[in-house]
């Protein structure tokens, strides 16, 4: 196929533009930034349309990238040749791939044609926008990527990478993977565990029906054992109504002897009431007559033992009678008392006061007297020294000059001795009156002070004098505290003493009195008159009240008894029932009903026993119920994985022919055409010669010696990938060539390598119409 | 009269078949609950029978805790007339356990059976449990047309006058029999239609479904007897716990797990869904083989927000084959492989899921 040339309505930067393509190589010399790449996606877009319309961004979308920059028409057409024949592919574009429009016209007749279809590219290729684009088209990126090591290997991958068949080891793995994890052969497999599931659910479930079969039989004894039960509860209620019916009997027969017993019972009690009433003709005295008897008894005794204690003794009488004679007018009374001891204590204080008056009085008296004589003494002393001669003044001490000196001294220690005696007793006497006013002390002498004490003190005698004369006693100053104390002792002890006789008056004619009531009540029941002494009778009559009392307590109860029986009971079928007509009696109806009794506990047990079975069966059925449920939904599970393992196994299989499909179509046929290329286009070159094993491996040859590839120069291998390219190219495309485009593959080359990538360039010029882009003249 | 017509409470059933082992075994807890229910809305509302056409219980062998709860319920009630004719489904030896059976306790056999009640015995019930071996009940049937007359049964209903059987009630030979209401049972879902002139026939549906096959609102039926002027009305009380919704979502267009968890989103929300309800949203349209498509993650997405969700896809895998004949690479081979083989065209596009699912390292399981 060629391409003739283009016509650009509007693409991009393009704008009403022509352009032609001569044949072989057609070089595009521009700059970059120039439109090289929106021309070669304008004639990708004349044979297949735009890319990536599906995407969401608008700026992925070619149609958005390659809208024309000046607006207007969007599209243009291309003239092309191929199968000997020429077309015109004219597409104009819209917003979207709906509103585009695509016709392709027979430009031998210039008529529209449908032979290219709605695919022209697809129509003439025979491949696939992508595949188109992985292998016609070369650039500077594509060739940088380029080989390095085994030529085979990197052909491979090359078909592979065209191919995209590089995922197929991905995808296989992913496959075998969960047809692994899945496998039904596999012990980790979730189908092969499935599968044994299954089995043991089947295998659980299928005792089922003899289960349900043991359920049913056991259900089957259960009712049976039921049937029993009813037979045996019903013989129960028969033996239990002849139980009740001669139990009926029995309380009959027991309710005759209990109405007889209580009638004779009432008769022995009103028999023995009959005789005890005899000992009290006059009739019982009531519990408390008899109670206050023992009561005057008992006092009687208490106050006769009180009598002993309280008799005064003969002394005591002679005492008593002393002090009668004292006491017998009047007695002193507590505060009479208080006061007369107050008023001796007085006595004798005031006596205390008088004497100490008296001696300071006295040494007042001797102080003033021993103050003149001292004053005395050392004035004429003085008066003899200092008036004619000092030592006649001594002389008249008859001492000498020295005598009067003591004299003199004498005198004035006299006269010091009777200062200080004399302040001496004005403090005492200060003391002495402490009560007195400041006022009246100065104006109080101690005399008169003195005065006053006297008669105090002999109104406190004339008092105590006759208080004591009341009493007979004689006052004595000094005594009379002590008298009126012994006195206030006597009229105690005389206190004492009356009282007791007091209290003995009492006791015996207390006792007197309850010995008079006792005997009165003991005379009105001569029966017990001969039983001992009081006490012995009260008691006898006690006994015997309350025997009276309890016979006929006896007999009022056993009366009641009687009527009360007489009323709860039915005298007449008390008295006419009969005994019941059947002839097992009470113990052999307790025997059959305790034997009934057994058989019915025993049916329990089993009916017990086979609840249990009944409940484990049923348990078990449920179990099984959701075993069958499990079994259903894991069988409806395993189908479906077998199902999906299936496609599985069916996709991996399809997956790995088609790989195989693939690498021996095209690595072969690629293999053989790059060795050929190789030959002929690097076979000799600076004294080296390139080829290729038969093993697909890249080798040099040096003056007869082979290399490796590695050895290959960068510039050698661009060549070497170049020419693995076309020749992938001519394995692909068998029926029409395409147009290769190479966007400045050369790019990095030095000149010699430029040259002969050039060299190259020319010769697959001859086979290929090579649209070959670049932007410097070096490499055109 | 108040009276509640319920049927098909299916107690004990297994509900396992759209919950998970502990969801069925709480949904069975709460079926009894909703049993239970009903008679306590029985008692505070002065109704006076509780009529339960058939399949009261799921299985002839019950759990003890069912039976000896709904026994319970029975005796402790003794206010309420309970009339139990059993189902196809119904435990035979349910009251075979017990010594004392409810005074209260209404029973129904494979011949006619009537119970006048209310006031004057004005109101009559009558029942009939049908099997193979009474196939002349409708000969051997009759009702006075002074009563108001209130007819038990349970199975399916059918216009057909052919022999029918077990579980077919002949709609035609009970009409102009004098049947005011015909309490029906056996069929899942409320359904109340026209017996005839004068009477009509009603399913009350189960009160509370066991499955995503019985969606839909769920309850009894509440029957309002006017004595004297010989008046039946009935209406439908809502009262299941929860409702299961089956939700079908369009995923036509959507190119990945993400678009179709918005597209399901939207459906929910249109629905207008309670937390305390089931979902099954059923995928449908057409979808890609070649897009993403998750469908565990698309049902543990909204499994917090409802009591249980399921997604069932019944998409229809789509591969434009064309696409591929150009596409040199190992999926365009892939695809053209699988294409040219003469397997079933599902199967095909099951196994180019799984291929482009593999080589684009997604999820491979459906």
């Amino acid at each position: 196929m060629k391409i003739i040339g283009c016509f650009i309505s509007g693409f991009g930067c393009y704008l009403n533009e022509r352009v032609s393509f001569q044949e072989g190589v057609h070089t595009v010399l521009r700059e970059n930034g120039q439109g090289k790449t929106t021309l070669q996606a304008f004639l990708r877009v004349m044979l297949y349309g735009f890319k990536n319309e599906e995407k969401r961004n608008k700026a992925e979308r070619e149609r958005e990238r390659m809208r024309p920059w000046h607006g207007g028409a969007y599209g243009g057409s291309l003239d092309l040749e191929a199968g000997g024949k020429r077309y015109r592919i004219e597409r104009s574009f819209g917003k979207k791939s709906a509103e585009d429009e695509l016709k392709v016209y027979d430009l031998s007749t210039n008529l529209l044609t449908d032979t290219l279809g709605t695919d022209p590219g697809l129509a003439l290729f025979g491949v696939d926008v992508e595949t188109f684009e992985r292998t016609v088209f070369v650039s500077h990126e594509t060739v940088r990527t380029a080989v390095s090591g085994a030529i085979h290997q990197k052909l491979g991958n090359l078909v592979e990478d065209t191919l995209d068949v590089n995922r197929y080891e991905e995808a296989n793995q992913t496959l075998t993977a969960m047809l692994n994890q899945y496998s039904e052969t596999r012990s980790t497999g979730v189908v092969y565990k499935l599968k044994n599931r299954i089995a043991k659910l089947t295998e659980e479930v299928s005792s089922y029906g003899a289960v349900e079969a043991n359920l049913a039989r056991e259900e089957q004894a259960e009712r049976a054992l039921k049937s029993e039960k009813e037979l045996l509860l019903q013989k129960r209620k028969e033996l239990t109504s002849k139980q009740n019916a001669l139990s009926g009997y029995q309380s009959v027969v027991e309710g005759r002897t209990r109405y007889e017993t209580l009638k004779e019972t009432l008769s022995e009690r009103e028999e023995t009431e009959k005789r005890l009433r005899v000992t009290f003709p006059d009739g019982a005295p009531d519990f408390d007559e008899i109670d206050r008897a023992k009561e005057d008894l008992q006092e009687y005794e208490s106050k006769t033992a009180l009598l002993n204690e309280e008799r005064l003794s003969d002394r005591e009488r002679s005492e008593l009678e002393e002090y009668e004679k004292t006491f017998s007018g009047t007695l002193v009374t507590a505060e009479e008392g208080e006061r007369v001891l107050g008023l001796s204590d007085k006595l004798r204080e005031t006596e205390e006061a008088l004497n100490e008056g008296r001696r300071i009085e006295k040494s007042r008296t001797a102080s003033v007297l021993l103050l003149i004589a001292g004053l005395i003494l050392a004035g004429s002393s003085i008066l003899v020294f200092t008036g004619s001669n000092i030592e006649n003044a001594f002389n008249f001490l008859s001492i000498g000059p020295e005598g009067d000196v003591i004299r003199m001294a004498v005198g004035l220690i006299a006269v010091l001795l009777g200062l200080v005696t004399f302040f001496g007793t004005r403090v005492k006497e200060k003391r002495l009156l402490p009560t007195e006013r400041e006022a009246d002390r100065k104006a109080t002498s101690i005399r008169s002070y003195l005065a006053r004490l006297e008669g105090t003190r002999r109104n406190a005698e004339e008092e105590l004098n006759s208080f004591l004369n009341r009493f007979g006693r004689e006052f004595n100053p000094q005594s009379a505290g002590m008298e009126i104390a012994g006195l206030l002792r006597d009229q105690d002890a005389y206190r004492s003493l009356k009282k007791k006789e007091e209290r003995y008056k009492g006791y015996f004619t207390a006792a007197n009195r309850a010995l008079s009531e006792v005997k009165a009540f003991l005379n009105r029941y001569p029966a017990f008159s001969s039983r001992g002494d009081d006490r012995e009778k009260l008691k006898a009559l006690s006994d015997e009240a309350n025997r009276l009392k309890a016979a006929k307590e006896e007999t009022k109860r056993a009366k009641a008894q009687l009527k009360q029986f007489e009323l709860d009971t039915d005298l007449r079928a008390l008295l006419q029932t009969k005994k019941p007509d059947f002839p097992e009696n009470m113990e052999e109806l307790n025997r059959l009903q305790e034997e009934t009794r057994s058989a019915s506990d025993r049916i329990q047990e089993e009916e017990i026993a086979h609840g249990r079975e009944i409940e484990r069966l049923r348990s078990r059925l449920e179990e099984m119920d959701e075993a069958s449920e499990e079994l259903r939904r894991e069988s409806e599970r395993i189908g479906k994985l077998r199902e999906q393992l299936s496609v599985l196994a069916d996709a991996k299989a399809y997956l790995e022919e088609a790989k195989r499909s693939l690498s021996g179509k095209y690595t072969s046929a690629v293999t053989e055409k790059f060795r050929r290329y190789v030959k002929e286009i690097l076979g000799e070159d600076d004294g080296l010669r390139f080829d290729i094993t038969a093993d697909g491996d890249a080798v040099i040859e040096e003056r007869g010696v082979l290399r490796e590839a590695e050895l290959f120069s960068s510039g050698y291998q661009v060549l070497t990938y170049f020419c693995m390219r076309i020749a992938l190219v001519e394995a692909m495309y068998e029926e029409e060539k395409p147009v290769l485009f190479l966007d400045d593959p050369f790019a990095e080359l030095d000149e010699k390598k430029t040259e002969q990538a050039l060299k190259l360039l020319r010769k697959i010029g001859e086979h290929y119409q090579v649209l070959y882009f670049t932007c410097h003249p070096s490499r055109t | 009269m108040k009276l509640i017509h319920t049927a098909d409470l299916h107690l004990d059933a297994d509900c396992g078949t759209s919950l998970t082992k502990e969801q069925a075994k709480e949904r069975r807890g709460e079926l009894l609950r909703t049993f239970l229910g009903i008679v306590r809305y029985a008692a505070e509302n002065g109704v006076e029978a509780i009529l339960i056409s058939g399949d009261l219980f799921d299985k002839k062998r019950i759990s003890r805790t069912v039976s000896n709860a709904v026994h319970q319920a029975i005796l402790e009630h003794p206010g309420i007339l309970f009339f139990y004719l059993r189902g196809n489904h119904d435990a035979a030896g349910f009251l075979e356990e017990f010594e004392i059976l409810p005074d209260n306790l209404r029973l129904f056999s494979d011949t006619w059976t009537s119970y006048p009640v209310g006031r004057e015995g004005s109101v009559v019930i009558s029942g009939v449990e049908i099997s193979e071996k009474n196939p002349g009940i409708y000969d051997s049937f009759s009702l006075s047309p002074e009563k108001i007359n209130l007819v038990m049964m349970h199975g399916q209903e059918s216009e057909s006058n052919g022999k029918g059987g077990a579980e077919v009630i002949r709609l035609k030979s009970l009409r102009n029999r004098f049947i005011d209401y015909l309490a029906l049972g056996h069929i899942h879902s409320y359904k109340k239609a026209e017996l005839d002139a004068r009477g009509v026939y009603v399913y009350p549906g189960c009160p509370e479904p066991h499955g995503f096959d019985e969606c839909g609102e769920k309850g009894f039926v509440q029957i309002e007897i006017d004595e004297r002027e010989k008046i039946v009305d009935s209406y439908f009380v809502p009262f299941a716990k929860r409702t299961f919704y089956e939700i079908q979502v369009d995923v036509s267009g959507t190119k990945s797990t993400a678009e179709i968890r918005s597209r399901i989103r939207e459906a929910l929300l249109q629905a207008d869904i309670s937390k305390e309800s089931a979902v099954k949203v059923v995928l449908i349209g057409t979808f890609d083989a070649e897009d993403e498509k998750n469908i565990p993650f698309l049902e543990e997405a909204f499994l917090d927000e409802f009591y249980a969700v399921r997604v069932k896809d019944e998409t229809k895998l789509r591969v434009d084959y064309s696409r591929y004949e150009g596409d040199l690479s190992l999926k365009g081979e892939f695809i053209r492989l699988v294409n040219a083989s003469d397997l079933p065209k599902e199967r095909k596009a099951r196994i180019i899921r799984a291929g482009i699912a593999a080589l684009r390292n997604e999820e491979v399981m459906e």
